[in-house]
């Protein structure tokens, strides 16, 4: 690379350290809420709309849109850093019919803990050479 | 991430590299899916229903690895495809059997027996013939060779250069000079060619050999050249020594060496690809070991002799331990040491590489309505390109034009690796400050979890189902694993640039990211699947 690119490319390696190191503070707690509904949005609809650049934002905004939303939170699990665990769950679950939404909320559960804590270690690893 | 102009200028190496080939379509044909014509003609539909006997095939194999990759068919069909059709056809390190078929099948092991005898010139009906006792026979010819079982012998052939090892560690050397009637029969002959082939011959065969003796009498001691042409004609028809012109044929064909069809015939095609090994090696080897091209080959009487022990213990010299990190690893040791205009010379040297591939149809080609085909596996290469780690930096450019089959292979390689590792790199950088999104559907059920490093995790679901819920796991797991991967590559990246930033340049960071990339791969093999996937991650 020549010297007059070298500098905005050291630059942004810069930018991008001093935004990892900032990221740690936000991977203190690890929050996850499952919501189940009849969104009126057919499935179709997400692959129509390409569900591979489908936004949950959007998504939301036009089930809203729609007028048909009956959001509920069925189930709410926040973990602090210090392993303080926090559950909120809908008062009338039935363990037999809620079986697939509960064994969902868990293996999300599990799968957010395990990226979370790859990601604290991914940033320890950096910060530790800063 | 907004002025990170690393990222973008990543992003556009990326977009310039050259475009994967249509390599899955060339296997295909090799292992009997579809029929050996122009790729070009095929529809997709024809494509299409290989492909799904290709998968049939491989589930009924029950490969281990394939196994364990099943799952990743659903996400990213195209790279288990071109990973298992290229591992069913390598003959670096293939896959090697436990037992041989049943008769009558026609299912993987059978083809890719069937594919590997064709390589060597003993099949010649349909790959997709079914294994039976013409299959039978042909192994028989293969174990005899190879002085071993015939389950043995087969696997000896998913690693040729291990079949070359044993060849040459258990037979007497002068099996290893080859004759074979010659086209350039008109080329003037010089006694002074006749004694530096002898002289090597000399060299390389005890004082006793019966060849020696025989080539003695009936081409040496000859007066007015009049060779006995019986001696060179009886030579020329013995079966083991057109299997070992064979074998050259495929190893030259392996290094990038050879084009042209795979048939055990020496036309010119193959005698030029001999002199490119010969200065190829030439190019590398110190002053005092230098070989010329007329101590390899003799043109005598309409024949040609070879001097095949030369060339397999060349291919045996390769096979100290070598691999792609290796090479990358000594080429960025060479690239750090190399002063600014040699960096830039390089620099340059590989973007010709780069549009010169890009250039090329690296499709598999029919020329004269013959089927020709390039070799895949990369093993073999890398290890050879070893050698030429100087050449690289400082004289990329005259290899370029001596040896560009060679370096072709091995340059695409590397950007094969270089295209996986910036798009790990760069797609873990924004999954670090972007949101991912994982949509699971089926029928009017779905699931969506929403991602992101500061507000956690969101699930909506509409009619869940424990199959749903299943597979939006399994999809969830496998883009977490992804992730990781790309997390460990900026890791590694990064730490390297803050270590070495006031020296890092361009090439020295590309470098990086394939030694990076090669490195954190194979601590992840289990994970390479799931580098793969890294195609169907959604961030924003």
């Amino acid at each position: 690379m020549a010297d007059e690119l070298k500098k905005p490319v050291e630059g942004g390696f810069k930018k991008l350290l001093k935004n990892i190191g900032s990221a740690i503070e936000d991977a203190a707690s690890l929050e996850v809420s499952t919501f189940t509904g009849k969104f009126n949005y057919q499935a179709v609809e997400l692959i129509r709309n390409e569900v591979d650049r489908a936004r949950v934002d959007s998504v939301l905004k036009k089930m809203t849109l729609t007028g048909d939303v009956n959001l509920d939170l069925f189930a709410f699990t926040s973990i602090k850093i210090d392993s303080d665990v926090t559950s909120v769950v809908r008062p009338d679950i039935n363990l037999e019919e809620h079986k697939d939404l509960l064994n969902f909320h868990k293996e999300m559960l599990t799968e957010s803990r395990a990226a979370r804590k790859e990601i604290i270690n991914t940033v320890k690893d950096l910060v530790k050479n800063i | 991430m907004e002025d990170n102009q690393l990222i973008d200028r990543l992003e556009n190496e990326y977009q310039s590299l050259p475009d994967e080939t249509d390599e899955i379509v060339q296997h295909l044909i090799e292992l009997g899916y579809l029929p050996q014509l122009n790729p070009e003609v095929f529809t997709d539909i024809q494509i299409s229903v290989a492909e799904e006997a290709f998968i049939a095939d491989l589930k009924q194999a029950d490969f281990e690895d394939f196994k364990r990759d099943a799952l990743a068919l659903l996400f990213d069909r195209r790279s288990v495809l071109l990973k298992y059709s290229r591992k069913a056809t390598d003959i670096d390190e293939g896959y090697v059997f436990e037992n041989l078929p049943m008769p009558g099948s026609t299912g993987m092991i059978a083809r890719i027996i069937h594919y590997r005898l064709e390589l060597f010139g003993l099949w010649s009906l349909p790959i997709h013939a079914p294994y039976g006792k013409i299959t039978a026979r042909a192994l028989k010819q293969l174990a005899l060779y190879c002085e071993m079982d015939e389950l043995s012998a087969i696997n000896q052939t998913a690693d040729i250069e291990g079949i070359s090892r044993m060849l040459i560690e258990t037979r007497p050397n002068e099996d290893f000079i080859l004759t074979f009637s010659s086209a350039q029969i008109d080329k003037k002959y010089k006694r002074k060619e006749l004694n530096s082939f002898y002289g090597r011959l000399k060299n390389d065969l005890p004082t006793d050999s019966a060849f020696l003796k025989k080539f003695e009498k009936n081409v040496i001691d000859v007066k007015k050249r009049h060779f006995n042409s019986g001696f060179l004609s009886v030579e020329s028809q013995d079966d083991f020594k057109n299997f070992v012109i064979r074998l050259i044929q495929v190893h030259q064909w392996q290094e990038g060496l050879y084009d042209g069809n795979l048939d055990g015939k020496v036309g010119d095609v193959s005698i030029q690809s001999l002199r490119d090994a010969v200065e190829l090696d030439r190019e590398n080897t110190g002053k005092k070991e230098r070989l010329k091209e007329k101590e390899l080959l003799l043109f005598v009487d309409g024949y040609c002799l070879l001097n095949g022990y030369y060339f397999l213990r060349k291919y045996m010299l390769e096979s100290e331990e070598g691999s792609g990190t290796k090479l990358w690893e000594a080429i960025d040791e060479q690239l750090s040491r190399a002063d600014q205009e040699e960096r830039q010379t390089y620099l340059q040297n590989v973007e010709e590489i780069k549009k010169r591939l890009r250039a090329e149809t690296e499709k598999a080609k029919v020329v004269n309505g013959f089927f020709r085909r390039i070799y895949c596996g990369i093993k073999k290469v890398l290890k050879r390109a070893l050698n030429f780690v100087k050449k690289f930096i400082k004289d990329l450019g005259r290899l370029i034009k001596k040896a560009w089959g060679f370096i072709k292979r091995v340059f695409k390689a590397f950007f094969e690796d270089l295209k996986m590792g910036i798009k790990a790199f760069v797609e873990g950088v924004k999954f670090l400050f972007g949101r991912k999104e994982i949509i699971t559907t089926e029928g009017n059920s779905f699931l969506i979890s929403k991602f992101q490093l500061d507000a956690d995790c969101l699930n909506l679901c509409q009619d869940p189902n424990s199959v749903l819920v299943q597979n939006h796991s399994n999809k969830t797991r496998y883009q977490f694993a992804a992730m990781n991967f790309s997390l460990r590559m900026v890791v590694e990246i990064l730490n390297i640039f803050i270590k070495a930033v006031s020296v890092m340049l361009w090439p020295l960071l590309l470098i990086q990211i394939v030694k990076v990339f090669k490195r954190i791969s194979e601590e992840f093999k289990k994970l390479k699947s799931s580098v793969n996937l890294t195609t169907q991650t959604i961030v924003t």
